[in-house]
């Protein structure tokens, strides 16, 4: 074994301190040194200072004696790490958020900015990691004395000592330089990221050295393992000493909550966090450093097993080297294990001195109203990083104490397990409370206390054995080992278990059975983003002008501090004016701003204390506001049942129903107004409604409406247009929708669609028209008749003159038959225009019918048309005018017959009786009618043929309609038509018609 | 599936392969390749999940 000379070691030690310091004083200057990607790189880095001398030398003492269980350490943040982009990154926004600045002020913040709660976590997370502190000391001291063999002068003086002082010195320039702790430390960061890689290359180094330096690689040292029978149960669980099961699960557990809740994994992991793509990057490469890291501490504890005592197992990694003769990797790995112990005080103490001075000291300070509160936080802080790091060093200098040193690693583990329901539930349950946080931490230290420090201190020999036998005053079912009788475990697995059960029942019991107050409350919303964040209902926080700000700042923060803090919140212009929205978030801004140096809850002490509501009144505020909030939801709910019915009043109806903005631009356009204008509301949106008339009605309604800015609304029937361009007369009636001061919001029109209409008020003109013109042409038909008597009898008169020639007695007989035509004439005129009277008498249709077709036979025949009758076997007996029902039967066969002139024409009469009425129907299979003919054939005058009055047809619907029946026309061009007159009937039975046969 | 969701099954499932009961199936004074089989297990889960947090954070990365 080979020594090294105290002279050379020390200034080493020193020019590597020394180093240091320059690496964090040049990462403060220099802007190389900031590039992103190495930004990123030193943040992984950092985080790195997980792994302590507790990691470097432990490891592997933990490997030689318990075999596998130190992986659980590393497997677990790896494990967890896979979480990180979304776990670890919305802690980072909510510590951001809220310039929160360790892990005590996160859970006071969480809880409504509580002290009491603040300083419990912060009282506690400090008792289980102050000899976290004292375990690194000691790491650091027993390696000078390994490294320097026994040197009397360690006896007088131990370089440890230095160090810590060192340390303490380095932590306060570069860490508590600036009370804001929400600042970028990037000095401390950059020292700590280059330890890291120390200690790696360090460790790495001498485990390849073991490996294939003093070996032959891995499987030269694995074949020897698996062939001693004691070594191999070290490569397998669950087989004394190697772990159980229930301790690996519990380290892998309580592992992956100190990698995020450590008060140094804390601060350095989402405290001084730069950017959340730092947290993705670290997700896969900080278990990659633990990989790394962990690579060879099987073969180094194993070839120290084989090599060396068993009782050094702490130390193989220095003394393999030393007793392998390489002194120089022995100083290596010196300084690997001096980064890992250094970088862990720095970054420990730092984050214990925060949470000590903000949650403990600085309440305590503002209680005495003390003036520059913000230098005071800043020395106390100092003074705190000094008091920790000295109490660390007295404490591993303890004669006593080794074994709990050795445990406390694991026991701070536990301990600060504690805290992740307190803020794992905080982020996602919002009615987790400051009192269930109080009982839950409280109740889960108590039980880490009993069943896990207890029985260290007993084998300390500070408490009597019999309290892990036979329990307290001999309740054997209260022994710390084995609580209500649960045995088995071991201690680990059995303080876990207990402590975070109660600690998680009472966590979640005591919040169930509470109430929030309304700082809570709004806390609670902005952590778990369940409800409006913090600047939204801010109700229960004062205004505080511009003037009390500068005063404020200037009571509690001295000097030039105040300066800037004052022109930071308040900018170039003190004196503007500012709304009541600008104050209140400038009040916010204020508040933060000071908590992120003196921690949230002395932050809302310094700004509520002085000018804010009481608790009680803010709590009444925060309800008024809740039930507001209620209510505007059920008018909302209201308002909304009232607007459907409306909008499906509004879709069901048959007229346009539009709604414009206060300019006229179209917003809806009911369905049936898209149906109207054959467009759908997308393609309209916007347009001015007017786009909606006729191209000749805008400027009209220019003049009536559109024109005056506060016009009343307009009615009137006016021409639509649709987008197609075809103009259709409305109706349409415009009313503007104002606000209750009388503003116009816009308008609704209704329009109708006048088409229909006004065609049926052209049809009854047309009839009354029609009608006068029938009554003045009878008139003229009377007037004619009498001088036409006088000129026929005057004709008569002339023929039976003799004497005369043949010329004259043709032309004589060619008035007389123009005589008679114009009497025709005039008597289907008169016919079709006198009141028509109906001699009612019983007729047998079947014989009235008969006797038509048989008149009309020899015309037929001529025709060469077929005319049949079809045979009725009933007697239809009908109430008819016979005369004029025989003129409206030979009128329609006649028609028909000449319709159908040509060979093979056919007429076919039938006629047939039901439910009291008589169908006639004369079937032909001639020209047929168009539809223009069809639907005027009735109408007087209206003539197909050369000659002919055109009034037969509408004289045969006039008495037939005179009779109560109707008359139908099917017919089509080249189809034949068939005429069907319907008229009321009685039918004779069978009988009766059989015996008229007869 | 989202992205979220897969994480977790991804802990979920790394959190099944290093406890009880899976580890006993490994938990065997053996050696593969010339290293005991446990460590050899356990040194292969720790790079699968290295390398899965690798992908989710180059998934992450590529959609800001």
């Amino acid at each position: 074994v080979s020594w090294l000379d105290y002279g050379p070691l020390l200034s080493i030690v020193v020019g590597y301190l020394g180093f240091l310091f320059g690496v964090a004083w040049a990462a403060e200057r220099s802007r190389r040194l900031q590039a992103p990607r190495l930004q990123m790189l030193t943040y992984v880095l950092a985080a790195s200072v997980y792994c302590t001398a507790w990691t470097f030398y432990g490891s592997v003492g933990l490997a030689a004696h318990r075999g596998l269980e130190f992986l659980t350490i590393y497997l677990g943040p790896a494990l967890v790490a896979l979480l990180w982009p979304f776990l670890l990154g919305r802690l980072v926004r909510v510590v951001k958020e809220q310039r929160i600045t360790s892990v005590s002020d996160f859970i006071s913040s969480r809880y409504g900015k509580s002290a009491p709660l603040g300083a419990l976590v912060a009282a506690l997370v400090a008792l289980g990691l102050i000899p976290y502190i004292a375990l690194q000391l000691q790491a650091v001291s027993q390696s000078f004395k390994l490294i320097l063999g026994q040197e009397t002068i360690l006896e007088v003086f131990d370089p440890t000592l230095l160090v810590a002082v060192v340390l303490g010195v380095f932590g306060i320039l570069f860490g508590a330089r600036n009370p804001d702790f929400t600042r970028i430390q990037r000095g401390l960061l950059s020292a700590v990221a280059v330890e890291s890689v120390v200690k790696l290359l360090a460790f790495l180094t001498a485990g390849a050295f073991v490996t294939w330096g003093l070996f032959g690689g891995f499987g030269d040292i694995f074949a020897r393992v698996l062939a001693d029978p004691e070594l191999s149960r070290l490569v397998t669980l669950g087989s004394p000493p190697a772990a159980s099961f229930a301790r690996w699960g519990a380290l892998l557990f309580v592992s992956m909550m100190a990698v995020m809740f450590l008060p140094r994994q804390f601060h350095v992991l989402v405290v001084q966090n730069q950017a959340e793509s730092h947290v993705r990057a670290a997700a896969w490469l900080f278990p990659l450093y633990l990989f790394l890291i962990n690579l060879f501490v099987l073969p180094i504890a194993f070839a120290g097993l084989m090599l060396l005592p068993r009782d050094q197992a702490d130390h193989f990694v220095l003394l393999l080297p030393l007793s392998a003769g390489v002194p120089e990797l022995a100083v290596l790995v010196f300084l690997g294990g001096f980064s890992a112990a250094t970088a862990m005080i720095v970054v420990d103490s730092l984050a214990i001195s925060k949470m000590l001075t903000n949650d403990i000291v600085v309440p305590i300070l503002l209680r005495y109203r003390s003036g520059d509160i913000y230098r005071a936080s800043l020395h106390s802080m100092r003074l705190c990083i000094i008091v920790v790091v000295f109490l660390g060093y007295v404490w591993a200098m303890m004669a006593g104490g080794h074994f709990l040193l050795v445990e406390m690693g694991l026991l701070s583990f536990v301990a600060v397990t504690q805290c992740a329901p307190a803020i794992l539930l905080g982020l996602a349950w919002p009615r987790g409370n400051r009192r269930g946080a109080f009982a839950g931490l409280s109740a889960g230290f108590g039980l880490w206390f009993y069943t896990l420090i207890v029985p260290a201190l007993v084998k300390e020999g500070f408490l009597s054995a019999a309290i892990l036998s036979h329990g307290p005053l001999g309740l054997a079912w209260l022994r710390p080992t084995a609580l209500f009788g649960l045995d088995g475990l071991d201690s680990v697995s059995h303080g876990l278990f207990w402590s975070l059960l109660v600690n998680l029942s009472a966590f979640v019991l005591v919040s169930l059975a509470t109430r929030q107050d309304a700082e809570e409350r709004l806390q609670a919303a902005a952590f778990t983003g369940r409800f409006p964040a913090e600047d939204g209902p801010s109700i229960g926080r004062s205004i505080l002008s511009p003037p009390e700000i500068e005063r404020l700042v200037h009571h509690y923060v001295g000097g030039s501090e105040a300066a800037v803090l004052a022109r930071e919140l308040l900018g170039d212009e003190p004196e503007r004016e500012r709304s009541a929205r600008e104050l209140l978030e400038l009040r916010i801004r204020l508040e933060k701003r000071l908590a992120a140096s003196l921690g949230a809850a002395a932050a809302r002490f310094i700004v509520e204390d002085r000018f804010a509501l009481s608790t009680g009144q803010a709590e009444q505020l925060v309800e008024s506001f809740q039930e507001l909030q209620h209510s505007l939801r059920t008018t909302e709910e209201e308002a909304r049942r009232t607007e459907h019915l409306l909008a499906s009043v509004v879709r069901s109806v048959d007229d346009c129903i539009f709604t414009t903005d206060p300019h006229g631009r179209l917003l809806t356009l009911n369905p049936a107004g898209q149906r109207l204008f054959e467009s759908v509301e997308s393609e309209l949106a916007g347009a001015p409604w007017w786009e909606l008339l006729g191209k000749g009605e805008r400027g009209r309604l220019d003049r009536d409406a559109r024109a005056t800015g506060a016009w009343r609304g307009w009615k009137g029937e006016i021409r639509a247009r649709t987008q197609g361009g075809r103009e259709f007369p409305v109706h349409l009636a415009l009313t503007p929708i104002l606000d209750r001061r009388g503003h116009v919001l816009g308008s609704v029109g209704v329009l109708r669609d006048l088409t229909e209409q006004q065609a049926l008020q052209r049809r009854l003109i047309q009839q009354e028209k029609l009608a006068s013109l029938g009554q003045m042409a009878a008139g003229v038909a009377h007037e004619i008749r009498n001088p036409l008597g006088g000129i026929k009898i005057a004709m008569g008169v002339l023929q039976r003159y003799d004497g005369q020639d043949v010329l004259t007695r043709e032309m004589i007989e060619s008035v007389r038959s123009g005589i008679a035509e114009i009497e025709s004439i005039i008597s289907q005129l008169l016919d079709y225009t006198r009141e028509t009277r109906l001699d009612r008498q019983h007729y047998d249709l079947g014989g009235v019918l008969g006797q038509v077709v048989q008149g009309l036979g020899e015309e037929a025949r001529a025709r060469g048309v077929t005319l049949d009758l079809e045979a009725y076997p009933n007697v239809v007996v009908a109430p008819v005018d016979g005369q004029k029902i025989r003129q409206v039967f030979i009128n329609i066969i006649r028609n028909a017959v000449e319709a159908t002139e040509r060979p093979g024409g056919r007429v076919a009469v039938r006629c047939e009786a039901h439910d009291g009425r008589v169908i006639v129907a004369v079937t032909d299979n001639g020209v047929g009618l168009t539809a223009e003919a069809r639907e005027k054939m009735f109408v007087p005058f209206f003539t197909t043929k050369p000659t002919g009055t055109g009034l037969g047809l509408a004289i045969v619907k006039k008495i037939v309609e005179l009779h109560g029946g109707d008359i139908r026309v099917d017919s089509a061009p080249a189809q034949g038509t068939r005429v069907r007159v319907t008229l009321p009937a009685g039918v004779l039975d069978e009988a009766t018609s059989a015996d008229r046969r007869g | 599936m989202p992205l979220r969701e897969l994480v977790v099954a991804l802990f979920v499932l790394g959190a099944v392969l290093l406890s009880w009961p899976f580890l006993t199936i490994f938990n065997h004074a053996r050696a593969v390749f010339g290293i005991p089989l446990l460590v050899l297990y356990l040194f292969a889960v720790w790079t699968a999940m290295i390398g899965a947090a690798f992908w989710v954070t180059r998934r992450l990365d590529a959609k800001p």
